[in-house]
């Protein structure tokens, strides 16, 4: 099937971008996350004290950081995908380069974050607000690390790959995804860093 | 075997998986008392034994020594399900041995753990509370933190049902739920080192939403597609039940 968009094409017309298949993906993915941060706020509500004490020993700055470097990166593969549909397979190549680097920069932090919290004592075990903390962070680190592969992938694909509509696809995939694991940690980090702190 | 007898076979073993859940929710769920289960990670020797053990001793003796009998047949359900996970030239690849191979361990694990729990039960006034306590936590590590062999099925199973476009028994959500079912079972680890909140074993992540997603988010579903084709297959239509191509 082209992937083609005619001039003459009302947004309504055009295909979404990524396949199908994808979407499902990220739809049951944002259910099972929506269920987490439900049972995560409906525990928060029983045990405010505990939940505002305990958020009170994160470091919002690691957080923010964070939320800017993934929003820089989904910028940057926003970019690889228009230049994917103009042919540009070395501005694809950097700009994914760009992607990944803040990728592994956001990781870095993440396990400078975590690193800290064990030196202090502090574990998964130690109150039910770190359980939470610890498994929606690391539930949506391994959504980062599943991404940086995805873009590493397109990345080294991009010299024989760009023109073709399958690498759009699938490059259009994985932007789709790296958008939404942007969009999970911006209802993570208010969630966990912030809200004690209103 | 002619394709009238494969098929009725079929059929019966597909039908083990809803006689499974329903003989688990009467032994273990009900007999068993374990909806939901103590929370014995915050509870003494003592309180284990006489709030939980003591209190119910027959009936969770024989809950759990039906659960031994009932909670192999998950087993050949699985491997039913594994055969029909048949690559395009009729063979069976790694996705479906991953299939097959969490569903027999995790067969073995369903009864195995209860058979310690009815150990404890049986002899909960022969042996120290302490030994009792001991043998129940023991039970639901194994349990709870052996996850993985059933995460193992869920992946094999999800990722065929997702990666091969040509198979129309499953839809591609059932397969995208039974991977994130498997990735739910992460904090199951949890159980030993925590004795309240929502990862404790009778919390509502690790004991509600666990068994509740494994049921509506993966057995469910696929019970239904496995008895729609089993049962659709028409009368000496077909020896196998291969994908349609």
């Amino acid at each position: 099937m082209s992937r083609s968009i005619s001039a003459s094409q009302t947004p309504i017309d055009r295909p979404s971008p990524g396949s199908e298949g994808l979407w499902t993906f990220v739809f049951i993915d944002m259910m099972i996350f929506l269920l987490i941060f439900l049972t995560f706020m409906g525990e928060r509500i029983g045990h405010l004290a505990l939940y505002t004490q305990a958020q009170g020993q994160l470091n919002e700055l690691f957080g923010l950081a964070n939320t800017l470097v993934l929003l820089t990166s989904s910028w940057l593969v926003v970019e690889a995908v228009q230049a994917t549909r103009r042919g540009q397979p070395q501005r694809v190549s950097q700009l994914l380069g760009g992607a990944l680097l803040l990728g592994a920069v956001f990781s870095v932090n993440k396990g400078i974050e975590y690193a800290h919290k064990f030196e202090v004592g502090i574990t998964p075990a130690s109150n039910p607000f770190f359980s939470f903390y610890f498994f929606i962070t690391f539930a949506h680190f391994l959504h980062v690390l599943a991404g940086m592969v995805c873009i590493f992938h397109f990345r080294r694909r991009a010299r024989l790959g760009v023109g073709s509509a399958e690498y759009l696809t699938g490059l259009e995939n994985v932007g789709l995804f790296w958008h939404y694991v942007d969009v999970l940690w911006i209802f993570i980090f208010p969630m966990l860093y912030l809200m004690g702190r209103l | 075997m002619d394709s009238d007898t494969k098929r009725m076979v079929n059929i019966a073993v597909a039908w083990c998986g809803p006689v499974f859940v329903l003989g688990y929710i009467i032994f273990w769920a009900m007999l068993g008392h374990n909806v939901p289960p103590p929370n014995v990670m915050g509870m003494t020797p003592e309180q284990l034994v006489s709030e939980y053990y003591g209190k119910y001793q027959s009936e969770i003796s024989v809950g759990m020594i039906g659960c031994c009998v009932v909670g192999l047949i998950y087993t050949p359900w699985s491997l039913l399900l594994a055969s029909m996970l048949r690559d395009d030239d009729g063979q069976l690849g790694v996705l479906s041995m991953m299939e097959a191979a969490g569903g027999i361990l995790t067969g073995w694990v369903l009864a195995f753990c209860p058979a310690i729990w009815g150990t404890c039960a049986i002899l909960t006034n022969q042996v120290s509370p302490e030994l009792v306590r001991s043998l129940h936590v023991m039970g639901w590590v194994i349990y709870d933190c052996t996850f993985m062999v059933t995460s193992i099925q869920l992946f094999g199973l999800g990722a065929y049902t997702v990666l091969n476009k040509k198979q129309k028994i499953f839809p591609a959500w059932a397969g995208w739920f039974a991977i994130a079912v498997g990735v739910i079972f992460i904090p199951l680890v949890l159980i030993p080192f925590v004795s309240e909140g929502p990862f404790a074993v009778s919390g509502m992540w690790n004991f509600y939403i666990v068994f509740g997603t494994w049921l509506f988010g993966f057995f469910v579903p696929y019970s239904f597609f496995m008895l729609k084709a089993t049962m659709g297959v028409s009368r000496g239509a077909q020896h196998t039940l291969r994908p349609a191509h």
